[in-house]
């Protein structure tokens, strides 16, 4: 929005900004009702002024070849990054898990269920992520992010299972056992006299 | 005056405002008396009395205008009853109890003024003793074996025993069979030699007469065997006596000093008349009886004999024979008859046949009860109705639109208020509820009477009496089995219940079946099979859902009734089996079914556990419930893993009982399978003694007796498992793979006698069990099912705290809130039923004693149920103001956003 309003017209260009809706002549209407200093540019031609010393218009050469290696470079660091950044999470996260104990309270619970959320999240959102990993080591990056993800739900459930609030005891299911089917049956008593 | 008044009216307020919102709202409580041993009736300054002296040791005073029990006394119970005479005299009331303990009765609260205890020190030279009640004393007549009577007589009221008199009269001609009767001061023995008979008598309040007998010659027939001498009920403080010889009733006056100056002499003689009782009304005697050839018509007749009136009873036909009457004169001139029938019942009617009232003294000895649900209501039914008759696709559609419509239709009707009239059943409020809360409870009493109660308000609905039915004679007592073969539940088909008694003289089994809604009797002629050794209800039904009764004679013939049912049990023949207990002969048979080309099936023995009758004795049998479920297979321990219970259905607990001289009494318990006749647990308790209580269900047995030697009640609980692993989990069989159950045991003590012993239950299992305890007092608590845990530890462990266990305590708590019936106790509890409703939560807890008492109990707490106190009007209007708020703020952002905009 702001790209063809010179730079002079620094205070009009802020009225814009704040009215970023507005379509630009109703803006400029109600500005000049408004204030009494705006000046309104657009109806006047701008006039030519020469460049601030050391200000060109002209691009500056960069060497083609750098700057191309350089990329390369950011894009493998920043796909890194990104890459392990779930791993690097896991010192963290165990230690705030350690810190919240084996109660079951509501911190705790709101913990464990974050930990595990947020890897679950990511993985569910891995084609996202992925796009913005890009380079030669792509491959192993997305490997490492998604071993770094398991590694984070591995933790969590970790935490559940030292909880006990994975089902994993025969008393978790006793619920759904259904009762056993008689094969004989029996009856009897005392014998009534006669 | 008016501000006494006031501060009387504030005062009661105040009374009444205690806790009175939950009394009464979810049990009721009917008092009973049991038959009437004596009647009395008698005038003091407050009116009218009828006073009942009881077989069951009850007395009472009940009110002549509604039959209400004003005041009752219960006294100690016996096995044989205790009362053994009644008078009312001077505004007194003395009953005589067990052979000579008198007690006086303020006639109008029934609070006890004076008693005595004029119990014989030896019995040994005492045959018999009569009793006489005067205005200022009381007259013990003992016949001695010292050839004559000893007459004692006892001021009133005196604590101690102050004799006014005591003399000897020789008489060598008395014995103890020799037919003698108090009435009016007078004392009178039937005489008889060779010659004929003769009344001997004398005075008991005159002096001029401690000489000796005088006599009056009655009759000269020789059958001195025949001859009886009564009081005239109702007359007893008149000197007016009946006496039987043959079918002939004379009646005698024996005063001397009448206006007409004739001594005691012979007023008349009648046959054909029965139970003489009589009235005065001042100046002339009356007496009633029963004509013996119209037994529902009663005859007065005058002092000279003739017949005044004859007049029609009219009793309703269930009640039964007249066993006793008294008539009673009242001011207006008209005659009112009090009667005791047959089926225990005490009722008043005035003549001619109209009841006033009538009380059912009968259901102080109930020996069988069943809970029946009541039928579904008429909307209800339509829908059942839709579901029953499925011949083809259309035919269902068509029923599914037409019940739909109706359905509509009635919703319609009951929204402008068309609604048709209720049906009968709707009137008395016997349709299903919601919850299925409401039953029928089917009773039947000892004399033989079915009673169908609305388990709402413990109002009779319907009475049978089948006088022909007698209880079957057990080890336990006189027990009748009544079955419920068909619920409510099965809709076009009526439900069917079976009562099984006796016959009286030949023991052969009866069967009468009946509908348990309406009392409506389905044969009227009771089946008669030979005689029964057990019955049981089949676990399967027939294809018109109809359970049938499998019953194995003493020959061991199997019956099954409806006979049509028989192939349901051919088929099944080698999965049923059969164990009975022979008590006399000390055995334990098992029986397995094999056809025999005669006779059908007949039950083969396949197992004997014998039981040393001289030094063991088969007590008691305890099963399981039939048909009962058990939500949880197992139990979690403090590891979180499973102990699965061991849920054999055919295991039965028996208790036997044996004495030595060194050990005492001592009690085993077996659990034994009923298919294959294995022990698979025992328990000795040395020094253990009935009574005995025993329930078991699920995995549990508990059971309770007398420690003699620490002299406290003591109830021990036994529960099975099957171990951390499950053998099978889809079947049970106790034939194949023998696998023997953990056993845990542990004794506690109770710290009161124990009258009855019930677990509660509940429809699907889920709900935890607590066991109901009837005291003797007349309490019943409720004790929860983990204070009775065989597993609660001595030393508390963190996994037994996390599986829930409480340390172990030797003696189990009463606490006063969990005692179900509150300040209504209940005399002399025998049994408590327990039956599930139709909500998880809630389990009806009948308990039956001299009277009858029905609640609701929930273990788990109404967890199913919204409570008393819930505030619906709140919650809606907190709700619809929330929905309210939601729309306004809603319209309020958005009006808000839009002006923003049009900044």
């Amino acid at each position: 929005m702001g790209s063809f309003i010179p730079s002079v017209a620094l205070g009009a260009s802020l009225v814009y900004l704040y009215r970023g809706e507005m379509s630009v002549n109703t803006a400029d209407r109600r500005v000049a009702k408004k204030f009494k200093w705006t000046m309104d540019f657009s109806s006047r031609k701008p006039p030519e002024l020469a460049s601030p010393p050391g200000f060109s218009t002209t691009p500056i050469q960069v060497p083609v070849e750098a700057q191309h290696q350089g990329d390369h470079h950011l894009i493998v660091k920043r796909s890194w990054d990104l890459a392990l950044g779930p791993l690097k999470q896991l010192p963290m996260n165990a230690f705030i898990l350690y810190m919240a104990g084996n109660s079951i309270s509501i911190f705790p619970i709101m913990m464990v269920g974050m930990m595990l959320i947020r890897p679950v999240k990511a993985l569910m959102t891995t084609q996202a992520t992925f796009r913005m990993i890009e380079g030669s080591q792509s491959l192993l990056q997305k490997l490492v992010y998604i071993l770094g993800n398991l590694a984070c739900v591995g933790l969590g459930l970790y935490k559940c299972q030292s909880m006990g609030l994975l089902p994993t005891h025969a008393s978790d299911w006793l619920a759904f056992l259904e009762p056993q089917e008689r094969l004989e049956h029996s009856y009897g008593g005392i014998v009534y006299r006669t | 005056m008016l501000s006494r008044l006031i501060v009387t009216l504030l005062t009661l307020g105040f009374v009444s405002s205690l806790y009175e919102d939950q009394i009464g709202k979810f049990d009721w409580v009917e008092q009973y008396l049991g038959k009437a041993k004596f009647v009395e009736l008698g005038h003091s300054s407050h009116g009218n009395h009828i006073f009942v002296a009881s077989e069951k040791n009850v007395i009472a005073g009940i009110d002549p205008k509604n039959g209400n029990i004003q005041w009752r006394q219960v006294l100690e119970e016996e096995p044989v009853s205790g009362f053994d005479d009644l008078f009312y005299v001077d505004s007194e009331l003395i009953s005589v109890f067990r052979g000579g303990i008198i007690h006086s009765w303020s006639p109008l609260k029934g609070s006890l003024l004076w008693h005595g205890d004029f119990r014989p020190t030896s019995l040994r030279s005492l045959l018999k003793r009569h009793y006489y009640a005067s205005k200022e004393e009381v007259f013990l007549v003992d016949i001695t074996d010292a050839q004559g009577v000893s007459v004692k007589g006892y001021k009133k009221g005196s604590v101690e025993a102050s004799t006014s008199g005591h003399w000897e009269i020789h008489a060598p001609w008395l014995s103890l069979n020799s037919k003698c009767g108090t009435a009016g001061g007078i004392f009178a023995c039937i005489r008889g030699d060779g010659k004929g008979i003769t009344l001997e008598y004398f005075h008991l309040d005159t002096d001029a007469y401690r000489t000796g007998f005088k006599s009056l010659h009655i009759s000269d027939t020789s059958s001195v065997g025949l001859a009886d001498v009564k009081p005239v009920d109702g007359l007893r403080n008149h000197p007016y006596f009946q006496v039987l010889i043959q079918d002939k009733v004379h009646l005698l006056r024996m005063s001397d000093d009448t206006t007409s100056g004739s001594g005691p002499r012979i007023l008349w003689v009648k046959t054909n008349i029965s139970q003489l009782a009589g009235f005065s009304t001042g100046d002339h005697i009356y007496v009633t009886a029963i004509d013996l050839q119209n037994e529902n018509s009663i005859l007065v007749i005058g002092e000279s004999g003739e017949v005044i009136k004859r007049e029609s009873l009219n009793l309703a036909p269930h009640h039964g024979k007249i066993d006793m009457h008294i008539p009673h004169h009242s001011k207006d001139g008209s005659t009112m008859i009090l009667t005791v029938t047959e089926d225990h019942a005490l009722s008043l009617m005035r003549l001619p046949g109209m009841t006033v009232w009538e009380r059912e003294d009968g259901l102080a000895s109930v020996l069988a009860v069943d809970f029946v649900d009541l039928p579904v209501t008429r909307s209800d039914a339509s829908v059942e109705e839709e579901f029953a008759t499925a011949s083809s696709a259309w035919k269902m559609l068509w029923n599914r639109i037409r019940s739909q419509v109706n359905q509509l239709e009635s919703l319609v009707r009951h929204i402008l208020g068309f609604q048709p009239p209720p049906t009968l059943e709707e009137k008395l409020h016997l349709v299903r509820d919601r919850f299925n809360l409401h039953k029928m409870i089917v009773l039947v009493t000892a004399p033989g009477k079915v009673y169908g109660m609305a388990s709402e308000h413990g109002k009779l609905i319907w009475k049978v009496f089948l006088p022909s039915v007698k209880p079957l004679v057990s080890e336990a007592g006189p027990e009748l089995i009544l079955f419920l073969q068909r619920s409510a539940s099965y809709f076009p088909h009526l439900s069917v219940c079976t009562l099984i008694g006796r016959k009286e003289d030949s023991g052969e089994g009866l069967l009468v079946s009946f509908n348990p809604i309406s009392g409506e009797l389905y044969n009227q002629e009771p089946h008669v099979l030979p005689p029964i050794a057990h019955a049981s209800l089949f676990h399967k039904h027939d294809s018109e859902f109809l359970f049938p009764i499998l019953i194995l004679d003493k020959a061991h013939q199997v019956h099954v009734i409806p006979e049509s049912a028989t192939p349901i049990l051919e088929d099944l023949k080698d999965s049923i089996f059969v164990y009975l207990a022979d008590v006399d002969a000390g055995t334990v048979q098992g029986f397995h079914f094999r056809d025999s080309s005669d006779k059908g099936l007949v039950g083969k023995e396949a197992w004997r556990v014998h039981f040393p009758v001289n030094t063991q004795r088969i007590e008691m049998i305890s099963k399981k419930r039939q048909g009962e479920k058990v939500h949880s297979q197992g139990r979690v321990l403090g590891d979180r893993s499973v102990l699965y219970k061991y849920l054999n259905p055919n295991l039965f607990a028996l208790a036997t009982t044996s004495y030595d001289s060194i050990a005492k009494y001592s009690l085993n318990v077996y659990l034994l399978d009923g298919v294959t006749g294995g022990i698979l647990a025992t328990a000795n308790h040395k020094r253990a003694r009935p009574p005995l209580h025993m329930i078991h269900f699920e995995n549990w047995l508990i059971y309770s007796y007398f420690n003699e030697k620490l002299r406290r009640v003591e109830v021990a609980s036994m529960e099975l498992y099957e171990g951390t692993t499950q053998h099978n989990s889809t079947a049970f069989t106790s034939l194949y793979g023998k696998h023997h159950p953990m056993i845990e045991k542990q004794g506690y003590i109770y710290t009161t006698n124990i009258a009855a012993m019930r677990e509660t239950i509940t429809e699907r299992g889920i709900t935890s069990k607590h066991v109901l305890i009837g005291m003797p007092q007349g309490a019943v608590a409720e004790l929860a099912r983990n204070f009775l845990d065989p597993r609660r530890p001595l030393i508390m462990t963190a996994e037994a705290h996390e599986e829930g266990l409480v340390i172990y305590i030797p003696e189990l708590p009463i606490q006063m809130d969990s005692i179900i019936n509150y300040n209504q106790s209940i005399p002399r509890i025998r049994n408590i039923h327990t039956h599930p409703t139709g909500l998880e939560s809630t389990c009806l807890a009948f308990v039956l004693g001299l009277d009858l008492f029905l609640t609701r109990v929930s273990p788990s707490r109404t967890f199913d149920v919204l409570k008393e106190d819930f505030d619906h009007t709140l919650i809606c209007t907190v709700l619809l103001g929330l929905l309210v708020a939601c729309y306004a703020t809603k319209h309020l952002a958005a009006r808000k956003a839009l002006n923003q905009a049009w900044r």
